[in-house]
């Protein structure tokens, strides 16, 4: 069975449907490499903590920023 | 007249690649907090103004970031630059903040008038709050500043430090903001990490994250910064900004680059482009290494120029052709999150939600 991107994306919680068709045409091209980055990176982002996240940065001047 | 920038309006920026640029104007502080990240004192570096002012001359109404940072050390040692700097972002169209830890009000609590000048040179006035700066100025002179400042119609915020969740130092001074400034001006609360003097004060944490096997992008390599001497470094980590900057953070030199220049690399560097997008750990396995035992997220990065297989890895990455709807994706995605979300992420998510205070709301009901 042909890989589905924009069904993996969808499973992993993308709002897909709420792209352009541009936006939805290039996604659909994604490796399962790159749908599995997404689904990461989309995971990450709906974390709420920094501990769930582990992503500490010794940021300069004690600014977050 | 101050253009209005809100603390929800710089962070929601933050991740979009040389959307904004810091310049750290002095090592220098003269309050010595026990915690200082970049190990300030009154003799620290402090570097010829020349480059500042020859980098900053390269904006352009049509190349600018749209914001600059100002920081330091303390960048208000240095009120005459800093106010020439910020003079001219605004004039050719860019959004200006500075973060102070208000070292000029300590001990009469009165602002001179050329710290005063620079302060209103700028859009919005963070202020450095946690116990480490209050035992060097009072609250009641930073908060006097403070609403000085949004009477006279700029931005404020606070970046409040401490201990965690649990300290009962956030709890008291988040409702002394909240209650001096009547829910209008906003905060966002952080962690005391291991960084600078903070070191003695506080052990690292350790990391609980997915060590390499998915992406976790870095969202601090979005904001070139030029360093006390004129380096421009892609990231804000304190190491790289302290120098040398390892060859794949560095972007270039205040001395002989503009910001065209600059920014460019910041966006079209195949590393970077990689890094903000699966991170440093995911870069080092694809390119068949390993990660190394107690080495957090950025010591893994800065190690990356001693790691041909992993900079080939985040080349091959960022030249796949589908590459860039996956960046475009993974900064919708964060910016999806909104400002809360990055306070979550990146603070103390027990109060994430102050950063949104007052953002909507006419700056003149922001003054007590």
């Amino acid at each position: 069975m042909a890989f589905d991107a924009l069904s993996e994306l969808r499973a992993g919680g993308n709002q897909v449907d709420l792209l352009s068709d541009s936006q939805r045409a290039a996604l659909s091209e994604l490796s399962p490499e790159e749908v599995a980055m997404l689904n990461s990176v989309k995971a990450r982002v709906d974390a709420v903590s920094g501990e769930v996240v582990g992503q500490e940065v010794d940021v300069a001047g004690g600014n977050v920023f | 007249m101050a253009a209005a920038v809100h603390l929800v309006d710089i962070i929601n920026s933050r991740t979009v690649p040389a959307a904004g640029l810091y310049i750290t104007l002095t090592r220098r502080c003269p309050l010595g907090c026990e915690h200082c990240a970049t190990n300030s004192l009154l003799s620290s570096e402090q570097h010829s103004a020349e480059p500042f002012e020859r980098f900053v001359a390269t904006f352009t109404p049509q190349e600018h970031p749209d914001l600059v940072w100002f920081t330091g050390g303390e960048p208000l040692l240095r009120p005459a630059l800093l106010r020439a700097l910020a003079g001219h972002s605004r004039a050719v169209g860019a959004g200006t903040a500075l973060i102070t830890g208000g070292y000029f009000a300590r001990d009469t609590g009165k602002v001179s008038s050329a710290i005063w000048a620079a302060l209103t040179a700028v859009d919005h006035v963070a202020f450095s709050l946690d116990v480490f700066h209050e035992r060097k100025v009072a609250r009641s002179a930073v908060f006097a500043t403070a609403s000085r400042l949004l009477e006279a119609g700029q931005d404020v915020s606070f970046q409040v430090l401490g201990t965690g969740p649990a300290d009962p130092y956030l709890r008291e001074v988040t409702d002394g903001i909240r209650t001096t400034f009547n829910e209008r001006v906003p905060a966002l609360v952080v962690q005391l990490d291991s960084v600078g003097r903070g070191k003695d004060l506080v052990a690292l944490r350790s990391g609980h994250g997915s060590r390499g096997r998915t992406a976790a992008p870095c969202t601090m390599a979005s904001w070139p910064v030029i360093g006390f001497d004129g380096t421009v470094a892609a990231c804000c980590n304190q190491e790289v900004v302290d120098g040398p900057a390892p060859s794949h953070l560095r972007v270039g030199s205040a001395v002989t680059d503009d910001w065209r220049q600059v920014a460019t690399r910041m966006r079209t560097d195949a590393v970077l482009r990689s890094l903000r997008v699966v991170g440093p750990e995911y870069l080092t396995v694809s390119g068949g290494g390993d990660l190394v035992p107690g080495q957090r997220y950025c010591g893994t990065c800065r190690g990356l120029t001693a790691d041909p297989a992993a900079l080939a890895a985040a080349a091959r990455l960022a030249a796949r052709p589908t590459f860039a709807a996956v960046e475009e994706q993974v900064v919708s995605l964060q910016a999806g999150a909104g400002a809360h979300g990055f306070a979550a992420r990146h603070g103390i998510s027990e109060y994430a939600d102050l950063v949104l205070l007052g953002y909507g709301k006419e700056r003149n009901e922001c003054a007590s």
